[in-house]
């Protein structure tokens, strides 16, 4: 494994380390809001609270009236609702992403061992998919099959599996040409066995890194998708949805603030993880990763 | 110049336009499943909740929804040919006519979102590189790992608090030009910044290590020429790829930065569609931003060539 290998061998930079350390600890504290949100929060995330608003009927400000983070304009409070709404994030970063992964391994595996017409097609299907406004692609499927959580999961892992697709096929091509493959090939494996027991193993390490960077990048385009109104639906606690609500609050900045905030740590925390993990790859400065 | 009279570059061009094509049909039969797969009936979503069985069946005639999925699929395809692209129901015009007066600013937005991330990310890239290991270096490296990380239409609430609502500097969203461009030109490339002047970092570091700036600097060549007319050639070419691979989710977050600034391209349209479930429009900017990508793609591949002799 990529990490195992390196990791305190003295060419990793002391600063990669922490970087990883630092990762690590925010997307564990968002992972535990996400577990239990009611073990941390303070209050239920959907009650509008009796001393919720100000005498003029106002959101609180942070620290006012002992809410840390405040209060949004229906009196709930801001950190409650921000915990519970780790929830909706880490689910984001993690479902549709591996559902993307496995869909992007097979079409790799596939491609890159199968090699002919097969390969020419599923490549130029993943190609052309791949410079589509995928965005807009995802609010029409959203539209047509509604905002349910799972077609949001679905729908997140249809329009993000042809990056990884492409960066794995260009390694399988690389390893079923390796030394390793041709002895076990000359030894009578079937391509089956090839690609699952000696092709597939040595693609994880690239998994764990397009794991962690595609994770970012899942939670912002649900983040995205909500803010527009298509992603989950409210009352479920979501940053994309409190930032919906906040955008004409320009005289409330923490409800812009907080959530935001808690999105960009989230995606700072897997893109540290990320990072660290490529810098030690083997894929670094190969610029498969671009 | 490029010579575009020799066969191969005729070849790549014919191959190229074969593959924009084919990407076409894909996104058309994607858009066509979408519409005949919805749950609900689309006579329905057009006559409103009251309609009678009459009116309904009226409708769906008029639609020839009655005709076979084969028939429906050719006929979806030759009128989408001729730009024909349906008929939107909330805003009672032609999709097509919609979608190509509101197609230049979403245009005017992305081509101004893109010269920016160019200009000043290939400028930090190639200080970067020409300093590297310096102060800026490093902040550049640092700066890029968070701007990649900021949700971008989070950035634009927070300029539109700071610049727009706080400091007055600039309106607080509409079309009003050019100071109504700045903010959703800031918004959309600063992601587009970080990326650029990290590839062109890479790419500048390799190029000035090369034999070929050693054998210009050999000659006598100014480090300033060596670096402003070759070095930039010579990482022209990534970066061009990455941002014809990027563009596709440029548009994304142009969807998402014109609903912040209430900017009237094509990504107003599409939500404001999706809030009255207008699916002809929906599915027309789908088609028409495809459409978009794939031609700037060509463009920036002909760029690409023309910049970078290898390239040909």
């Amino acid at each position: 494994m990529i990490w195992r290998k390196r990791s305190g061998s003295p060419d990793v930079p002391g600063h990669l380390r922490s970087d990883i350390a630092v990762g690590f600890a925010i997307v564990g504290v968002f992972a535990l809001c996400a577990i239990a949100p009611g073990l941390l929060a303070p209050y239920d995330p959907l009650q509008s609270l009796p001393d919720g608003l100000t005498a003029a009927g106002a959101p609180r400000p942070p620290g006012d009236g002992g809410f840390i983070l405040g209060t949004d304009a229906l009196g709930r409070d801001l950190l409650s609702r921000v915990i519970h709404g780790a929830r909706v994030a880490v689910l984001m970063a993690v479902v549709p992403n591996l559902i993307a992964l496995a869909v992007a391994t097979l079409i790799a595996l596939a491609a890159g061992y199968g090699r002919g017409m097969v390969e020419t097609v599923l490549m130029r299907i993943t190609e052309s998919f791949l410079v589509l406004p995928l965005f807009l692609i995802a609010m029409a499927v959203i539209a047509t099959f509604g905002s349910s959580t799972t077609t949001v999961v679905l729908t997140l892992a249809f329009v993000s599996w042809s990056y990884p697709a492409r960066v794995l096929h260009g390694e399988v091509r690389r390893l079923s040409t390796s030394l390793h493959v041709e002895a076990v090939r000359s030894l009578g494996a079937g391509p089956l066995r090839i690609t699952l027991r000696h092709i597939l193993p040595h693609l994880t390490p690239l998994l764990v890194v397009y794991f962690t960077m595609n994770a970012a990048y899942m939670v912002m385009l649900e983040a995205g998708l909500a803010f527009l109104g298509f992603g989950v639906q409210p009352p479920t606690p979501s940053w994309g949805l409190m930032l919906a609500d906040a955008r004409d609050q320009f005289f409330r900045p923490w409800l812009i603030i907080v959530p935001g905030v808690s999105l960009a740590l989230l995606c700072i925390g897997f893109s540290l993880i990320g990072n660290t993990f490529e810098k030690n790859s083997p894929f670094h400065g190969r610029r498969v990763l671009l | 110049m490029m010579a575009l009279t020799s066969r191969q570059t005729a070849g790549r061009i014919l191959r190229r336009i074969g593959v924009m094509l084919v990407t076409l049909w894909f996104v058309l039969t994607l858009t066509f499943v979408l519409t005949f797969a919805i749950p609900t009936d689309p006579a329905r979503a057009i006559a409103g909740p009251k309609a009678t069985a009459d009116q309904l069946e009226t409708i769906r005639l008029s639609l020839r929804l009655d005709e076979p999925m084969a028939v429906q699929y050719a006929r979806y395809l030759a009128n989408t040919a001729v730009l024909d692209l349906g008929y939107s129901h909330s805003q009672r015009r032609d999709v097509s006519e919609i979608l190509l007066e509101r197609l230049p600013y979403t245009a005017l937005l992305a081509v101004s979102a893109i010269l920016f991330q160019l200009v000043v990310g290939g400028a930090l890239g190639l200080w970067a590189a020409v300093r590297s290991g310096g102060v800026l270096d490093k902040a550049i490296f640092v700066g890029a790992l968070v701007i990649v990380a900021l949700p971008q239409f989070w950035v634009g609430l927070v300029f539109l608090f700071v610049f727009a609502f706080k400091l007055g500097w600039f309106p607080l969203g509409g079309a009003s030009l050019p100071e109504g461009l700045v903010l959703p030109t800031l918004t959309l490339g600063l992601a587009g910044v970080a990326w650029t002047s990290r590839i062109v970092r890479a790419t500048a570091s390799e190029a000035l290590a090369s034999n070929t700036v050693l054998g210009l600097r050999g000659r006598g060549i100014a480090p300033r020429r060596i670096v402003l007319k070759h070095v930039v050639r010579l990482s022209a070419g990534p970066v061009l790829s990455v941002l014809a691979l990027d563009f596709g989710m440029l548009l994304g977050g142009a969807v998402l930065v014109e609903a912040v600034y209430s900017w009237p391209g094509m990504g107003n349209v599409a939500f404001q569609a999706l809030q009255h479930k207008d699916l002809p429009l929906i599915m027309g900017s789908v088609i028409v931003g495809s459409i978009f990508v794939l031609l700037i793609n060509a463009a920036l591949d002909v760029a690409r060539v023309y910049l970078d002799p290898r390239a040909r």
